[in-house]
């Protein structure tokens, strides 16, 4: 989390905006004494010393321009807020020398200009930190007073304003003290009664800034967090899950390095699952035991150890801090109220990490623990498949070895290798190897359907021609449909449409497909097939002349072990699942199929494979 | 080459039996052995002209073993001498669990001259194996 640098207060930050409104204000003020000294002397005809008076007014407009450029200079460069403020500083107590010396030209004790000051106080309250406020009304009154004690000794020359006061009074103690006593204690409870004020303006402003920054922080969290989980819910591979987790806590932490434990329930340990930033050394420091490393982690609750060497809940303190770690925190894993694990940060420096910190990496841990909960799960599932795919492979073997044996053995005996035999032998032993072979194909088609959906995630996908798959069938269907007299009539575009798919799945379905169509069209029929292209998408059109689908088997030809009656009646053998996994293969590659059939006159089966699975040039 | 010496190893007898009938009525020589020590140990033995080989039998792999012994490329190993005896390898569940093994595709991982799928086409056989015997005399 970046930390923003809100040192700036919204009043200090304004300094710099007031300094240049003093500025402006001065060429105004200026302005203002030339004419008030015109009119007193046109209209109230009262005698001024104006040479002394053009004099500071000429000392005025200099040191306000060079007050002007000065600040232009400063506000190119990057200054500090201490230089603008020390500038601030000098300003005002320049405009009091200057007001000084007004107040001296203009009566001295009995100026008129002397209330003149307060302006300069507000503008002090405005511009400056309150430990100056006093120091600047003190110089005030010692201002004052210095001219006021100069004026009494007669030190300095004293300017009576005829016709402003009929009695002059500087050189009367009581007076003089009177003002001066009235001057300072007016300007001390202003200048305190400012300042609490302004402390508690201040306050405010410091309060609202904070709650600026956490609600900035809390909105940085909310999105590393979003962010973060983002990332991680991205794969469903457990240990590219926990990877990134480990990876991106560390960075969103600026930690030293991460580890996350998975619980072993049946084992009662943690056991590693991934770590970012951590050496191998240290990894391999030992067993890390539930009961005596950041145990209250595994009891749902974060363990902050701000210092590993000097905490009994650390169980490895020594390799910790060979490794560099200073301090630690662990918070649990939990889904489903269930703690399947722990995350730990590790860091280079002591650190008391904060409620705040605390909840920020528990909400990681919970906002990630369904990403692990869903991998864990999805691993399993993998290992199911994966121990379901060997099962189906052992069946595969223990159940075609005695029929392939058997079959063996049939034929040795048909092929006389052991004399000749009488025919009512000879066919009934026929018959016995013609049963086996269904028995094999019988086979074959679970192996297909049992091969599963999920292996292909891991099967080699290879771009293959429809028609070359298709010609390949035709050429080992050759045999039956010329045996049956049964005209095959292929009709594909000039180029063949291409689909990615997993190798043998085109054969595999022409196979079932044809097959079926050669083997329940009678003698001397015809079969079709065509490849179409048809908006982008592939259309493979299959019909035959053959005993038909009566519509109320239709709507069941495409599930498990259905065969429609006539099938049964006309041919023995034959398992009732071609068509299923016809369908499986079309529903791999998000295709469509439908039957459509008349008894006695023929079946269509049309399937559309969708544009995004075809490459079509 | 008629009165050539075979060596069958495969665990199941009835095989043994389908293959030793129809090989011997060609008028080869058949020995059996029904597990792969033993086909091993008869290799020495008899010093057959070719072997067919099992792939499963105690284990899924062990035809496997069988030949990478005695295909093994070391000139000292104990059966350097038979090197180059041919070998037929039967599978069980090839194609079908998409263990579609051929001689092009597999022979540098599976030192065996050729492949054959249960159920046993008795005309193949006897051509393969006519096949094998010829390149090796």
């Amino acid at each position: 989390m970046g930390q923003n640098n809100f040192s700036l207060l919204p009043v200090e930050e304004e300094l710099r905006e007031r300094i240049s409104w003093l500025i402006r204000l001065r060429w105004i003020a200026l302005a203002g004494i030339l004419v008030s000294v015109w009119a007193t002397r046109h209209f109230l005809h009262t005698p001024l010393p104006e040479k002394e008076i053009y004099l500071v007014c000429l000392s005025i407009f200099f040191y306000n321009a060079l007050f002007f450029f000065y600040l232009r200079r400063i506000e190119k460069g990057d200054s500090s807020h201490s230089v603008f403020s020390r500038f601030a500083t000098i300003q005002i107590l320049t405009d009091w020398v200057a007001l000084t010396f007004l107040i001296h030209y203009t009566g001295g004790i009995e100026s008129p200009v002397i209330f003149y000051f307060f302006f300069h106080v507000l503008i002090s309250f405005i511009l400056l930190p309150p430990t100056i406020f006093y120091i600047q009304a003190s110089m005030a009154v010692f201002l004052l007073g210095a001219a006021a004690i100069l004026e009494y000794h007669e030190i300095i020359r004293h300017i009576t304003l005829k016709g402003f006061i009929s009695h002059s009074s500087y050189q009367n103690p009581l007076y003089v003290s009177g003002v001066l006593f009235f001057f300072a204690t007016a300007l001390y409870v202003s200048t305190y009664l400012s300042t609490s004020i302004m402390r508690r303006l201040r306050d405010r402003d410091r309060r609202l800034i904070t709650l600026q920054k956490d609600l900035r922080n809390a909105y940085q969290r909310m999105q590393t967090l979003y962010a973060l989980s983002r990332n991680i819910s991205g794969t469903l591979d457990l240990k590219e899950v926990l990877g990134r987790l480990a990876q991106n806590a560390t960075e969103v932490m600026n930690a030293k390095g991460c580890s996350v434990r998975l619980w072993d329930k049946t084992h009662s340990r943690l056991e590693l699952g991934a770590t970012y930033g951590l050496s191998k050394e240290y990894l391999q420091k030992g067993p890390v035991d539930a009961d005596r490393s950041l145990t209250e982690a595994l009891k749902g609750k974060p363990v902050s150890v701000p210092d590993v060497t000097k905490d009994t809940r650390v169980q490895y303190p020594e390799e910790a801090k060979r490794e560099g770690i200073a301090s630690m925190l662990g918070v649990p894993l939990v889904f489903k109220e269930e703690i399947i694990g722990t995350l730990r940060i590790h860091m280079a420096m002591p650190h008391e990490f904060s409620d705040e910190e605390k909840g920020f990496v528990s909400a990681i841990a919970s906002t990630v623990s369904i990403a692990i909960a869903n991998a864990m799960a999805y691993k399993k599932l993998l290992e199911f498949d994966e121990a379901r795919s060997r099962f189906m492979m052992m069946v595969a073997h223990e159940m075609r070895s005695p029929v392939t044996a058997i079959q063996g053995i049939l034929r040795t005996l048909l092929d006389g290798y052991l004399g000749e035999l009488p025919p009512k032998q000879r066919e009934l032993l026929a018959r016995a190897e013609l049963r086996t072979h269904s028995f094999l194909a019988l086979i074959n088609d679970l192996l297909d359907l049992g091969a599963g959906e999920t292996e292909e995630v891991k099967v080699k996908v290879t771009p293959t021609s429809i028609e070359e798959a298709l010609r390949k069938v035709l050429g080992l269907l050759e045999v039956k449909s010329k045996e049956k007299d049964i005209e095959i009539e292929v009709k594909a575009p000039e180029i063949s449409p291409v689909i990615k798919e997993i190798e043998g799945d085109m054969e595999k379905l022409f196979t079932n497909l044809i097959g079926n169509a050669v083997k329940y069209t009678p003698p001397h029929g015809k079969v079709w097939v065509r490849i179409g292209i048809e908006e982008k998408s592939v259309k493979i059109i299959v019909s035959d002349t053959g005993i038909g689908i009566s519509p109320e088997d239709l709507p069941h030809v495409l599930e498990e072990f259905y065969r429609a009656k006539n099938a049964r009646t006309l041919i023995r053998e034959g398992t009732g699942l071609g068509l299923t996994i016809v369908k499986r293969i079309v529903d791999r590659y998000h295709g469509n199929i439908s039957v459509d059939s008349k008894p006695n006159e023929g079946t269509t089966v049309t399937i559309i494979f969708p544009g995004n699975k075809v490459k079509i040039k | 080459m008629e009165g050539a010496k075979i060596l069958v190893i495969d665990d199941d007898p009835d095989i043994v039996e389908v293959l030793k009938i129809t090989l011997e009525a060609n008028s080869y020589q058949v020995s059996a052995a029904n597990s792969g020590s033993e086909g091993l140990a008869k290799v020495k033995e008899i010093k057959p002209d070719l072997i067919i080989l099992d792939v499963m039998m105690d284990s899924i792999t062990e035809g496997f073993h069988v030949s990478y012994q005695l295909r093994n490329p070391d000139p000292r190993s104990e059966y350097a001498e038979y090197a180059k005896v041919p070998i037929l390898m039967l599978t069980g569940v090839g194609e079908k669990m998409r263990m579609k093994f051929s001689p092009e595709t597999d022979a540098e991982y599976l030192p065996v001259n050729d492949f054959m799928e249960k159920p046993i086409q008795t005309p193949m056989l006897l051509e393969k194996v006519r096949k094998l015997l010829k390149g090796r005399s």
